[in-house]
């Protein structure tokens, strides 16, 4: 009957009401997040892009030795470090980059180091070996935390149980665009084509003392700014699917009110119908 | 005196980018000083003072740990773990650290930790000194 059709109606419309508080709230706490991240991503960006240009004019200036570092053999024992979010409800970020992640990994069983629950949850169901779990550091996160991957990459590199590094993130292109993309850190494989540019210099104590030293530099600066620019990506692609929850769940409120006014004109017209036809049959 | 292009940036933000007269800085060798026209020049950078003459002879202190300086004939790039220029140096946050760390450093868990610690201490008496300098 279009009484109970009534009830059912204002229910939904109640139940979708409250999830559109929800995704409100969401939306705006993202928004306050991604705020914040964006400039973070923003102040490191600088030291990424100075600390790999620096980087390749050293390997490019220096002929003169060789390290392991640069050295490149066929990579077949890849370690994978896979970033994703901590929490979910953020559109596709965390299936994007997961997915990257294991089209990359087709046909081997690559090491794994996930950061952000997310990933954790995705890697331990699939053949992978994880050798490093973490979560919740990406909020807060400052260099030195990142130190404690890079010393165990580096010593399993070293080890030669690794010979080649990966990291797969996403780029925060824009609040509105966020791409999942993948970085090859190790052994760094600089061609930049400008070889002719040979020119003297002075590395102090040795050239293989500073390699030595700064590799370690620049594997944590770049774990850390694809930490950052991750961090910053899934606040925006949480941001852009909370806001479309809500507008979705306006239109349905929309819809369902319509719905509810019909089922209640028609319910009046029934028992004007109803009441005319009653004095009609009095007469 | 000539000048040349100094950019220092650090994972927290891009601390300077200009020009200067002289740079001198702590690596892990010693103090250098790099002035207009200095040889190709990588070295790392130790725990302690940088100090900046800008192109007006203004001086500029700060203090500076982990990184590298890379030098060519186009610009020099510091790449510094952490830097904070002399006004920017939180005395009281530092004085805290070198107390803890060195409670902290009287039992150390192994060697690796009291290499942290030793680094650490470095660092805030780098900062206490920086800030109390004239």
């Amino acid at each position: 009957m279009a009484g109970t059709g009534m009830k059912d109606i204002k229910r939904r419309i109640k139940s979708v009401e409250s999830t559109m508080q929800i995704t409100k709230a969401m939306e705006l706490v993202a928004s306050s997040k991604l705020r914040r991240a964006k400039e973070r991503a923003e102040n490191t960006r600088p030291y990424f892009e100075t600390i790999y240009q620096t980087m390749v004019e050293i390997a490019d200036n220096t002929k003169d030795f060789s390290s392991p570092y640069i050295q490149h053999t066929p990579g077949l024992k890849k370690l994978f470090i896979c970033i994703a979010g901590d929490r979910g409800l953020a559109g596709g970020y965390n299936a994007n980059v997961n997915r990257l992640a294991s089209s990359m990994m087709q046909g081997i069983s690559p090491k794994v180091i996930s950061i952000g629950k997310k990933a954790n949850e995705y890697f331990a169901k699939r053949p992978v070996e994880l050798l490093g779990q973490y979560y919740s550091m990406a909020e807060e996160i400052k260099l030195q935390d990142t130190r404690e991957i890079t010393d165990m990459v580096l010593d399993l590199y070293n080890k030669g149980e690794i010979d080649e590094v990966h990291i797969v993130y996403t780029n925060f292109v824009s609040p509105l665009v966020q791409e999942a993309a993948s970085l090859k850190v190790l052994p760094l494989d600089f061609s930049s084509g400008k070889g002719a540019n040979h020119s003297m210099t002075l590395y102090e104590p040795s050239p293989q003392v500073v390699f030595d030293a700064i590799i370690p530099s620049y594997l944590s600066g770049v774990i850390y700014g694809a930490i950052t620019e991750s961090y910053a990506a899934e606040q925006a692609a949480r941001r852009i699917a909370m806001e479309n929850a809500s507008d979705n769940a306006q239109e349905m409120i929309e819809d369902l009110s319509l719905r509810y006014n019909r089922a209640r004109q028609s319910a009046i017209t029934q028992e004007l119908t109803e009441i005319v036809a009653g004095a009609e049959a009095l007469k | 005196m000539s000048a040349f292009t100094l950019h220092i940036v650090t994972p927290e933000r891009e601390a300077f980018a200009g020009q200067v007269q002289r740079l001198s800085v702590r690596t892990t060798e010693g103090d250098i000083g790099v002035l207009h026209g200095h040889t190709n020049l990588v070295s790392t950078i130790g725990v302690g003072p940088v100090k900046l003459v800008l192109e007006d002879g203004q001086q500029r202190l700060g203090a500076v740990s982990g990184g590298f300086i890379s030098v060519t004939k186009e610009k020099t790039t510091l790449v510094a773990d952490t830097l904070e220029w002399k006004d920017e140096i939180d005395i009281e946050r530092a004085k805290k650290s070198a107390e803890r760390t060195r409670n902290a450093l009287k039992e150390p868990s192994d060697d690796r930790e009291q290499k942290r610690l030793e680094w650490k201490l470095k660092k805030a008496l780098n900062r206490i000194r920086i800030a109390q300098s004239e």
